[in-house]
């Protein structure tokens, strides 16, 4: 059986790039952010709250893996279109997860949100 | 038109037609737009719709069920237990909001002066302010035409009844004139105090303002006009003889300093001339109001008239050479010495109230060094706001104050007592930190005072949308039932947050991208600078620049603190664009809002730990020393600084981190900075490099952090460019021992296992 050489290029940068930092978390719950994403200071002081989604089981139902939170595009003030795709993803990520979350219940999860053991995300 | 009607049976027909007609996908989006749309109202997302709620919801809340104030909610969702403890609201709320408009400020989203209009602010001569600076608009204006009409009452018929009924309108009202009527008396001694310098004596000027203002913390509104008005409770004219004594006194002494034509005309003038008028007409009843207008614009014979007045009402030191000096001054150009007066004000002894208000100390303050410059003007400028605000409103139509605008008197102030001069520098730089203190506190005073008098709209509106959406959109999610209630910051789990990062812009550089002109010679600056104009300017303002040209130079910014103009200026246009600093500044902020709740919460748990142990004592008979307050929360803010650093790390995963230190060494210095400057920041990379002890090529995981490897782990393999083995799954298990390492073997693809082996082999070999 052939064995490729250990020089061989077994994956790809981006993955395996992501994965090494996976390896430096050690916290309970984790956050990924894209590249282009941004945090405030007022959102942040709401970090307890949101957190409390992943670590408190509800009454009713499965206990929750993965929080979403909407996007704001900050980019809306560029043109028009900027401004409707900002509209756009504002309603996707309040109205349209609403609506897939709570009578449809077939909510997905975009972005690096894989559920690790012991480990909750939220991305 | 009955139901049967063919028109309305066929346009029903039609309607279900075409929704048949329709794709199912269609009716899918239709009944979709509506169920979502009937969520999101009962989420209630979008309730806080424009800056016009802000204030809503600081007075009654703006939720759909619950109408709780804001501070209230805010406790209510993230501090439960301030408010099983008793804990004022308002007093938690306030840090936090404060942290918040200071957090939009470091962004140049708003300016120094809506900063300050937004912020709760520090305590003002120990007084904590219940409410945001905004919420006060309007009222001290409302108030002054309301005291112009109660001033009629009180010298004519008026009862105390009728005082209050007509003075008191709300609570705001009362105060913002509480802040004024406490602020003015230390202001204008502060003034003196300031133009000490100079080389004036006179020592009863603190004591002549102490007494004319009186500020107590616990006078009321009533007693706050009536000061102007009675002096304290003594009647009318005792306190118009007080005032009209200081007026006269403020001539004199400013003669002897030489006229300030520039003061011509200055609010202050008329108010000298106005108080000398009443404290003539109650002097002599019987005068009629020409004779009084003829006494004070010096056309009776060499105002004999408004001297005896004054000396009839005055203090019995003024006989003599100061009155004929007056009077002489009074005979040629009565509104040049008046004002001139008035800067004349700027006298004396170093007066230092303590915090109560009522004991006087004086200090000398390096006396006769240099005579004046400019300041005069400022002097009285600043007088002019502080006056102002208690002059009856029929003095400000006079032609006076027309010609003062007010940003001049304004300036006076903030000026005087904001920016570092020459003068401020000698009130504060002697050394003295009492001197000091003060200084400060009275500086946060008067730009505080400043704004009560010009506020006239109470929305909040903010110049930049961004602001504004920010604003809104954590009043809004404060009121939405779907945030749950945290009991305690202290219980939330340790949180990490993970960001990629390959090469994008780190800091966007100044002679590579910002300063290069595309062919229509507009550069990415140029586009940033016109697109946030406001923000721009904030910046400018933030850095004490006037343009571009300077603020590349700035090495010191509008507070003096040393900058570096460059990465400011770089650090501001990234944080307009798509780069890492921008996000990473963004998550940062996690470490400033989880320290900012720990310390509340800490505060309040060692609060009620120390009254446990308290009444422990108590009980069992023994003695208890309390810790104080400063002490307690001494200890709140280095707990929540341990406990932040416990449970919260921010991980960017750099692809090309390493590469960067061959190829792109710009872009590593950049990421290097932020590594530098943020403590919570590391940085995960691989590393491809020679080992210097086998001479061979190895491939390492690192963890950086601050300016040091905090991990390096060894990975099987010998690399090529980009080959970084599917093995890297195996290093969850990689922490320094190589036995966790056979974990992932469970994972079972052929590569792993022949990738464990060299686990082992290079552990051992590093």
């Amino acid at each position: 059986m052939f064995l490729p050489p250990l020089t061989a290029l077994a994956a790809e940068g981006k993955p395996s790039n992501q994965d090494n930092a996976g390896t430096y978390v050690t916290a309970r719950c984790v956050q990924t952010l894209d590249m282009n994403q941004d945090a405030w200071f007022e959102e942040c002081l709401k970090l307890p709250n949101a957190l409390k989604m992943l670590t408190v089981k509800p009454a009713t139902g499965r206990p929750v893996a993965v929080v979403g939170l909407r996007e704001h595009i900050f980019t809306h003030c560029l043109s028009s279109s900027a401004h409707f795709m900002s509209q756009q993803e504002y309603l996707f990520g309040t109205m349209w997860q609403r609506l897939m979350a709570s009578p449809l219940r077939v909510r997905f999860h975009y972005g690096a949100c894989a559920a690790a053991a012991g480990t909750r995300w939220f991305g | 038109m009955g139901v049967r009607h063919p028109i309305i049976v066929l346009g029903s027909w039609f309607m279900i037609g075409s929704l048949y007609a329709m794709d199912s996908y269609i009716c899918f989006i239709l009944g979709a737009a509506v169920v979502g749309y009937c969520t999101l109202r009962g989420d209630g997302v979008g309730v806080v719709k424009h800056t016009g709620y802000v204030k809503q919801s600081f007075l009654r809340g703006v939720g759909w069920s619950n109408r709780t104030p804001l501070a209230d909610q805010f406790v209510k969702k993230m501090m439960p237990l301030a408010k099983t403890r008793g804990v004022d609201a308002n007093s938690v709320f306030r840090r936090a909001w404060d942290q918040f408009v200071m957090s939009m400020r470091e962004q140049d989203l708003i300016s120094n002066e809506e900063q300050c209009r937004l912020m709760y602010g520090d305590a003002v001569l120990g007084v904590v302010n219940q409410m945001p600076l905004f919420l006060y608009a309007g009222k001290v204006k409302t108030l002054i035409q309301r005291a112009g009409r109660v001033a009629q009452l009180a010298y004519t018929c008026g009862t105390d009844e009728d005082f209050i009924a007509s003075a008191v309108p709300d609570v705001a009202t009362e105060e913002a004139v509480a802040e004024i009527m406490r602020a003015v008396p230390h202001l204008l001694t502060l003034l003196c105090q300031s133009h000490s310098a100079i080389g004036y004596a006179d020592r009863h000027i603190g004591k002549t303002i102490a007494a004319l203002f009186q500020p107590r913390p616990d006078q009321s509104l009533r007693d706050m006009v009536g000061t102007l008005l009675t002096a304290d409770g003594k009647s009318p004219v005792t306190a118009l003889r007080q005032l009209a004594g200081l007026i006269a006194r403020l001539c004199v002494e400013f003669e002897r300093d030489g006229a300030s034509t520039r003061l011509r005309g200055s609010p202050l003038s008329t108010l000298a001339i106005d108080l000398l008028r009443r404290a003539y007409r109650m002097w002599n009843p019987a005068v009629t109001d020409e004779q009084i207008d003829a006494a004070v614009s010096g056309t009776i014979g060499r105002n004999t008239a408004i001297v005896g007045g004054i000396a009839g009402v005055g203090d019995p030191s003024f006989a003599g050479p100061m009155l004929e000096r007056l009077a002489s001054m009074a005979g040629h150009s009565q509104s040049t010495s008046m004002v001139a007066g008035a800067a004349g004000m700027a006298m004396g002894t170093v007066v230092i109230p303590a915090g109560d208000g009522s004991a006087v100390s004086p200090v000398e303050l390096n006396p006769g060094s240099t005579r004046h410059g400019h300041h005069p003007s400022v002097i009285a400028g600043s007088m002019n706001v502080a006056l102002r605000a208690l002059l009856p409103p029929h003095l400000h139509q006079a032609s006076a104050f027309s010609g003062i605008a007010d940003t001049r008197s304004v300036l006076g102030i903030i000026r005087l007592l904001q920016e570092p001069n020459e003068w401020s520098g000698r009130l504060d730089g002697d050394g003295e930190a009492r001197v000091r203190e003060r200084y400060e506190a009275l500086r946060e005073s008067a730009r505080r005072v400043f704004y009560l008098l010009t506020m006239d709209h109470a929305d909040g509106a903010l110049r930049v949308p961004e602001a504004e959406r920010r604003l809104t959109f954590f009043i809004n999610s404060l009121y939405m039932d779907q945030l749950p209630v945290s009991e305690s910051v202290l219980e939330m789990p340790s949180f990490n947050v993970v960001t990629p990062h390959y090469s994008e812009a780190v800091i966007y550089g100044k002679k590579d991208f910002l300063s290069v002109a595309n062919r229509q010679g507009v550069s990415p600056m140029v586009y940033l600078k016109s697109l946030h104009a406001h923000e721009w300017a904030n910046f400018c303002e933030r850095l004490g620049v006037k343009n571009e040209t300077q603020a590349w130079k700035a090495s010191k910014d509008a507070q003096g603190s040393t900058v570096n103009g460059e990465i400011e200026v770089r650090l501001w246009a990234s944080h307009r664009g798509q780069t890492l600093a921008k996000t990473i500044h963004g998550v940062m902020e996690y470490v400033r809002a989880i320290r900012l709740l720990a310390t509340l919460q800490l505060e309040i748990e060692y609060a009620a730990l120390e009254d446990a142990r308290a009444a422990a004592a108590a009980a069992a008979g023994q003695p208890y020393s309390r810790a104080s307050l400063v002490q307690l929360e001494r200890d709140a803010v280095l707990a929540a600084q341990w406990f932040t650093a416990e449970r919260f790390q921010y991980l960017v995963a750099c692809q090309k981190y390493f590469d960067h230190g061959e190829d792109d060494v710009r872009r590593r210095a950049d990421i290097d900075f932020l590594l530098y400057t943020h403590p919570l920041l590391s940085v995960a990379f691989y590393e491809n490099s020679v080992s210097p002890f086998t001479a061979k090529r190895r491939l390492l995981s690192v963890l950086r952090k601050g300016r040091a490897d905090r991990y390096r782990i060894p990975l099987p393999g010998n690399p090529i460019a980009d080959g970084i083995g599917e093995c890297t799954v195996s290093q969850t298990g990689c922490r320094g021992d190589s036995i966790t390492v056979a974990g992932p073997v469970a994972r079972s693809t052929t590569l792993c296992c022949m990738c464990v082996c060299s686990v082992h082999l290079n552990v051992f070999r590093f």
